[in-house]
């Protein structure tokens, strides 16, 4: 009886224990949102013409500095932008906008959200220099900006900014760091929700010396990859690049250079075993003597830097210059290239990256792109926009876009990145202890 | 006639016999009257219409006898008895009223004479009165009359006369039992006042002589032993007016007209005042001890005097023919209110013991073998302090509070934390928030309060209303109390005061007990403590057709008290309730018996309505969210699942380790192979433990959360703990001398297994309590979660948004506050959030938020905090959207001022300016600068109102489902939350506590149903 009533209990004990655990209800106060922040696009300077490519002609925008805060549908997939910065609504796809003064020069802006901190790398502010600072302010309250600046001279005094809501500013760079020549700056908004931009323009008198954007990159990394660097010779003999480099940490920095390109991997000349002096822009100038119309550089430091690439070129019988800035590791990302032609570079050791393209007429063609050190590759006619479907480890890309007017280079990196996070919940919780 | 020569010692005394169904006592009276050691000269008896054997009694003794009728007062029988009598030829000649229910011992005559030889002045006297049953207590000793019209003997109830009082002394009156009075001023006053036909006579007359400028006297070697017959409603009253033939009634009545005709003209509004407010409270008394005849001649005495004013007119005119000075002459001898006061906490006290300590009435008599030069030799035992501790009950009590004492060493002082929200300073403030029709919690709520706030309010004026004092001393007493509750049960289960000891301290350190004091779950720590009285009760009501209303109705309230502060114990007690009603119905179709079957099912349905109607309204709201009902105060706070749950632990922050194994598993395993009671105690244990494992696994939000927690099952783990105790009780009772007779036997090992387990159990509980457990989530003096200026402002919305630890990531959780951190209260009624505000929220995390500004600054939030530790992302994200102005950042966070229009009232004029509009809390009235919306930020309620020239402005709900108002002209207007119909929910629930209240009170016995050893 007992031995009955044992297993009886025995059972049941059993059977409540599995009831009890298939009921347990899995409380995740953890939902997620997802949602990609709108995207700014920086204003065209007078006598510019400016134009962006967005995703669809279904994307959501308004003019930043306008009354009008609602948005509207854009109806084109590439349309003008005038002298105020728009602001697009969120969609995944990262807008290019391409400027170009006719016949003298092109430039092309990734169009990014709001970020903390953005550095770049590049321009000047001597005699020569025409370029400027944008700030664009999406938000809805004033915002403050701090500018810190470096220069081949060491640490300039910084600015503190200000730029009122739903508004924006355009700072001359000569009188940020008046007479500088090689500038890197830095933008940290301490309030607001600001977008930076810089234009390198350059002029010698009434000789234009052409211009182009200076993208901006992330925090300082000891591992920089700056790819399709654009290269030609002229008369044999082959067009000069610099490399601006910062080490902007509290030590002094030892570098190392690898041209990467269809010729090889190699240290340029000069720059071996380079040693950067802390704060200081330090300009190293080369002159690579390869066959190829493109290359990369990877350059790998003991300390925390920053480089970009100047590089001279000539179009149409005109000067114009490039800013080649780092680019992060490739992400699964998309990119509106309507109207740019633009040439891909992917850099890496081992190159694997999986490309969908969707093109004017709607429909999609993939290609799969495989190699290693550098491999180019051009969408079709017609694209409208390219999508990262996959990419391997280590690969690092960049889009170069070729004009009449010039020639232009953006990184490889999403505008606005996917933003997850926890949903919020309401409890009472919070206003106890 | 009788010779009215006087006695050798010059006085010639009377005695009036008065007899009315006196038989009981006549004989002993008639006897101690002839035997008085100084001869009575003349004896005679009035019989007042005797139905009973009085009048053969009187005249076998040769007394006199002259027949009235029987509605004949004692005044009137005295003034036909005087009648017969010569007139009086000097100051020496006496009237001794004796009553048919009065014997005075032989020399009472003779003691009360000599006093008065002695004073010429005096003009009454009277002997000392005892008990006739009890003779050793005293009765009376002089008597006096208090302001409330009460009878004032000034001695204590039941007193022992031990010769305290001796002594001759002026006292107002005495009784007319035994009262020598001179006649010749007897005449001149005019006798007794023919309107006092019985009872209060006396005092009267003792008023008149003072006043007449003579004395009283209290003769105390004479003494009298008294039946107080009449009094004690022994025998009927038979008066001529039938209105008055209620004892209570009469001498309710006779003592006011004392009062009213006695006392200086220009008291009396005053005391017409206190006359009718006294009697009004003991009518209430009355009520509440189930004597509503008592209660309705307390009322009707006085009114019916009132009403009469004429006869007291008439009464006083008489009066004032025969005073000489001032009716204030007898205060010396009206006793202080202070006197009555304490006389009546006396009484009540004595009450309260009687019937929590029944004795029985016992009195000593002179009969009990005493020897008392024993005495005198043995010395008197004189107890050692220190051996008080060698009691077990004494030092574990003491033990556990330094325990406690030490364990709660950061819970000295204002308490919040965990479940238990901060506590507002003072009783009013709780009882206001149960009260209130509108809680401003959050974007405001009408939901019903929970009973448990009202309780502990009303438990704060124990505490001079500081509330915060109250939960302090609960929160450090709370194991004492459970542990003595516990204790007090087990009596009945063994006489080992070790084990009991044992097991109630194990029952304070249970694993439940532990968390439900470390979290602050005041639901689960009122279960520890009432829930073993419950289960006394249950266990007595198994026949539950043979326990009376009165306890049906007393058990109700306390599973209504129950209920009030944990509604998962209440369906605890619910759930036995319905097994003993199936058992009922099997029973039924076993022995066919359906009126006993309808009777035990209504008492069962009475003991679960009971507890639900005292808590209404809000009981009855719960069942419109049936998850809540296994919701327990405060703040919703996860258990720890129901795996947990199978170690009667009930997890969550604050609990024991799991790894630290409470006993009762194992004993309920154990016992469940008895073949003792403890078989049935383990199998209740087990259903709970099985009812507490599913609960564990389910989740509900609580009021003010999106999002609902692992449910906390404190008081089902309570009731398993209860019956694990109980059964290991009834295991190990006895079980030494039993494993001691028998060979090793598998009990051996169980046994060992128990005391093993409960051993290793105590000692990790105790170290864990002085160690880690004092750090307890629940603390002392914590820093408010609201930077201080954010309170400056009561009533300013404040969204507050704080990091948390999700299951797999850390998220963000967020509430509004108005001005202070949750109080007491707060989260039982907090009402949703709006899902325009969680949206708001939403999207100011992921970034898209542009608009989220306007819905926060619609909804009246002035300000968004970012309570350390920050979340960078959102930091980011707001500083970036716009719409909000950075105010601080400092250690506690970072605060936002919300732009816009963000006040509680804003009005919006015909051309679209908005303007705020100051409005208080509770309702405002204030000025409308024209035409326009009126728009109030609190979560839409038909009972909010705007007023406007007299009439309700049209309402509606705006597009954030707000309550807006069309204002069409200027001017003032009212803003309110009606709350009529909350008002009248509370007088609802007031009437039915009360009502429940007046049933389960014991009913208090008329006079007439005591019997006479315990009245005389």
């Amino acid at each position: 009886m007992k031995l009955r009533r044992g297993g009886f209990i025995l059972v049941l004990c059993i059977c409540a224990i599995l009831i009890s655990s298939a009921l347990s209800a899995k409380v995740s106060s953890s939902k997620y949102t997802e949602n990609y922040p709108a995207i700014t696009c920086p204003p065209s300077t007078p006598g510019v013409n400016g134009w962006v490519s967005v995703a669809s002609k279904k994307v959501q925008f308004r003019r930043i500095a306008s009354k009008v805060t609602k948005f509207a549908t854009a109806k084109r997939s590439e349309f003008s932008i005038y002298s105020d910065p728009i602001l697009i609504n969120g969609n995944g796809v990262t807008s290019v906008v391409s400027q170009s003064s006719a016949g003298l020069w092109s430039s092309a802006f990734l169009c990014t959200a709001a970020q903390g901190d953005q550095w770049f790398i590049g321009a000047s502010a001597d005699v020569t220099s025409k370029g400027h600072l944008i700030l664009v302010n999406s938000g809805l309250s004033e915002a403050i900006v701090d500018t810190s600046v470096w220069s081949e001279n060491g640490v300039q005094a910084g600015k503190v900014l200000s730029v009122r809501a739903n508004a924006f500013t355009s700072v001359r760079l000569d009188s940020i760091a008046a007479g500088q020549s090689s500038l890197a700056l830095r933008v940290t908004p301490r309030s607001g929700r600001v977008s930076a931009f810089v234009i390198d323009e350059r002029k010698l008198g009434l000789k234009n010396l052409g211009a182009d954007a200076v993208n901006s990159t992330g925090q300082p990394k000891s591992q920089i990859v700056i790819s399709g660097i654009p290269h030609h010779a002229l008369n044999g003999v082959s067009a000069p690049h610099i490399l601006r480099l910062l080490a902007p940490g509290d030590s002094d920095a030892q570098i190392r250079v690898d041209l990467i390109s269809r010729d090889g991997v190699f240290v340029p000349v000069g720059l071996d075993e380079k040693k950067l002096i802390r704060g200081v822009v330090t300009d190293f100038s080369f002159a690579p003597i390869i066959s190829s119309k493109t290359f990369s550089l990877r350059i790998q430091s003991d300390q925390p830097i920053q480089a970009s690439v100047y590089s001279a070129d000539s179009v149409s019988g005109h000067k114009d210059f490039v800013w080649n800035t780092p680019t992060p590791p490739l992400v699964p990302m998309s990119i509106a290239v309507k109207d740019l032609s633009p040439v891909f570079v992917f850099t890496g050791d081992v190159i694997s990256v999986s490309i969908s393209v969707k093109l004017a007429t709607g429909k999609v063609h993939k290609v799969r792109i495989t190699g290693s050190d550098i491999r180019t590759w051009s969408p079709p006619k017609a694209s409208q926009v390219v999508t990262i479907t996959k990419t391997g480890v280590g690969v690092y890309g960049s889009a170069l876009i070729r004009s009449s007017n010039g020639v232009a280079s953006v990184p490889l990196s999403a505008g606005s990145q996917l933003t997850r996070a926890s949903i919020p919940n309401s409890d009472i919780a919070v206003i106890n202890h | 006639m009788a010779d009215l020569a006087k006695s050798h010692d010059g006085h010639h005394v009377t005695a009036i016999l008065v007899v009315h169904d006196g038989a009981t006592w006549l004989p002993e009276v008639v006897a101690s009257l002839a035997s008085q050691t100084r001869t009575i000269d003349l004896t005679i008896a009035i019989d007042t219409g005797s139905v009973d054997s009085s009048v053969k009694l009187l005249k076998n003794s040769r007394v006199p006898v002259i027949t009235m009728a029987r509605d004949c007062g004692f005044g009137e029988a005295i003034a036909a008895g005087i009648e017969t009598i010569p007139a009086p030829k000097g100051d020496d000649e006496w009237l001794w009223f004796i009553h048919d229910d009065c014997a005075p011992t032989p020399d009472a005559l003779s003691f009360l004479l000599s006093a008065v030889t002695e004073r010429p002045h005096v003009a009454i006297a009277g002997p000392k009165l005892r008990g006739w049953y009890d003779r050793t207590h005293l009765l009376e000793s002089g008597i006096s009359i208090a302001s409330n019209g009460a009878r004032w003997t000034g001695l204590e109830p039941r007193e022992y006369d031990q010769g305290q009082h001796d002594g001759i002394r002026e006292v107002m009156s005495v009784s007319t039992a035994g009262m020598l009075v001179r006649r010749k001023i007897f005449d001149e006053l005019g006798g007794f006042d023919s309107n006092l036909s019985l009872f209060r006579d006396d005092v009267d007359l003792g008023w008149r002589v003072h006043v007449a400028g003579h004395s009283v006297i209290a003769v105390t070697d004479a003494i009298a032993w008294h039946a107080e017959a009449s009094a004690s409603e022994r025998r009927e009253i038979d008066v001529k007016s039938p209105f008055l033939k209620h004892h209570l009634l009469l001498d309710r009545r006779n003592a006011a007209y004392v009062l009213l005709t006695n006392s200086s003209w220009w008291v009396l509004p005053l005391l017409s005042i206190q006359l009718l407010g006294s009697a009004l409270f003991r009518a209430f008394g009355f009520l509440l001890a189930k004597l509503p005849g008592y209660a309705t001649d307390e009322v009707l005495a006085v009114g019916a005097l009132l009403i009469r004013p004429r006869m007291i007119v008439e009464a006083r005119k008489v009066r004032r023919t025969h005073r000489l000075i001032s009716s204030r002459v007898v205060s010396q001898f009206i006793p202080p209110r202070r006197a009555q006061l304490r006389m009546s906490l006396l009484r009540a006290t004595q009450s309260f013991r009687q019937f929590i300590l029944p004795s029985e009435s016992g009195s000593s008599s002179v009969l009990d073998p005493t020897n008392e030069d024993e005495d005198l030799l043995t010395p008197a035992a004189t107890l050692r302090w220190r051996s008080i501790f060698r009691r077990p009950e004494v030092s574990t009590f003491f033990f556990l509070f330094i325990l406690t004492t030490i364990w709660s060493r950061n819970r000295f002082g204002s308490l919040a934390g965990g479940a238990l929200p901060a506590t507002p300073s003072g009783a009013m403030n709780l009882l206001g928030s149960y009260a209130d029709s509108w809680h401003e919690v959050a974007m405001g709520s009408a939901s019903a309060s929970p009973p448990w706030i009202a309780i502990l309010a009303i438990a704060s004026a124990l505490f001079l209303g500081k509330a915060n004092l109250l939960v302090t001393l609960f929160f450090w007493m709370a194991p004492l109390l459970i542990m003595w509750s516990m204790y007090s049960i087990l009596k009945e289960y063994s006489l080992n005061s070790f084990l009991r000891v044992g097991a109630s301290l194990s029952y304070a350190l249970s694993p439940v007990a532990l968390a439900s004091i470390s979290s602050g779950r005041l639901g689960s720590m009122v279960t520890l403590i009432i829930g073993p009285q419950i289960v006394r009760y249950l266990l007595r009501i198994r026949k539950v057709e043979k326990v009376s209303w009165q306890f049906i109705f007393a058990l109700s309230l306390l599973i209504g008290v129950l209920a009030a502060f944990s509604m998962q114990a209440f369906i605890a007690v619910a759930l036995i309730y319905v097994i003993g009603g199936i058992f009922d119905v099997i029973d039924n179709r076993k022995n066919s018996n359906p009126r006993l079957m309808r009777n035990r099912l209504t008492r069962r349905f009475v003991l679960i309505a009971t507890p639900l109607l005292l808590c209404f309204p809000w009981s009855f709201q719960l069942l419109s969210h049936p998850g809540r009902l296994l919701l327990e105060p405060g703040l919703s706070i996860a258990g720890g699942g129901s795996a947990l749950a199978w170690l009667a632990n009930p997890g969550g922050v604050g609990s024991i380790p799991w790894w630290a194994m409470s006993p009762a598993p194992i004993i309920l395993l154990v016992a469940l192979f008895s073949s003792t009671r403890a078989r049935l105690f383990a199998e209740v244990g087990v259903i709970f433990l099985l009812v507490a494992s599913f609960a564990g696994a389910l989740a509900f939000p609580s009021h003010g959360d999106s999002v609902g927690e692992p449910l906390w099952v404190g008081s089902f783990l309570t009731f398993a703990s209860i019956s694990a105790v109980l059964a290991g009780v009834v295991i190990l009772d006895g079980l030494r001398n039993k494993l001691a007779s028998t060979g090793f036997h598998f009990r051996h090992i169980l046994a060992g297994l128990v005391v093993a387990s409960t051993l290793m159990y105590a000692g990790t509980a105790v170290t864990w309590t002085l160690t880690t457990g004092a750090n307890s989530p629940v603390r002392a003096n914590q820093e408010s979660v609201l930077p201080p200026f954010l309170a400056l402002n009561p009533g300013v919305k404040t969204l507050v948004i704080r990091a948390a630890e999700g299951v797999n990531s850390q998220t963000l959780n967020f509430y509004i506050s108005r001005g202070s951190d949750a109080r007491l209260g707060d989260p039982d009624t907090a009402p949703t959030s709006p899902l325009a505000i969680d949206l708001a929220v939403r999207q100011i995390v992921d970034g898209s938020g542009l608009a989220s500004s306007k819905v926060l600054s619609a909804y009246g939030i002035k300000y968004v905090f970012m309570k350390n530790p920050i979340d960078k992302q959102f930091v980011h994200a707001i500083d970036g959207l716009g719409g909000f102005v950075r105010n601080s950042a400092t250690d506690a966070g970072i605060v936002w001022r919300v732009d816009g229009v963000s006040e509680r009232l804003v009005f919006t004029s015909a051309s679209g300016k908005s303007t705020g509009i100051l409005a208080d809390p509770k309702g405002t009235r204030t000025f409308s600068p024209g035409a326009g919306i009126l728009s109030l930020a609190e979560n839409f309620d038909a009972s909010w109102e705007i007023i406007q020239d007299g009439k309700k402005l049209p309402k509606k709900q705006n597009e954030y489902g707000l309550p807006e108002f069309a204002v069409t002209n200027v001017g003032e207007f009212s803003l309110t939350h009606d709350g009529t119909a909350r008002r009248g929910m509370l007088a609802l629930q007031s009437l039915i506590v009360m009502g429940v209240v007046v049933m389960a009170t014991p009913a208090r016995r008329r006079r007439s149903e005591m019997s006479v050893e315990e009245l005389t």
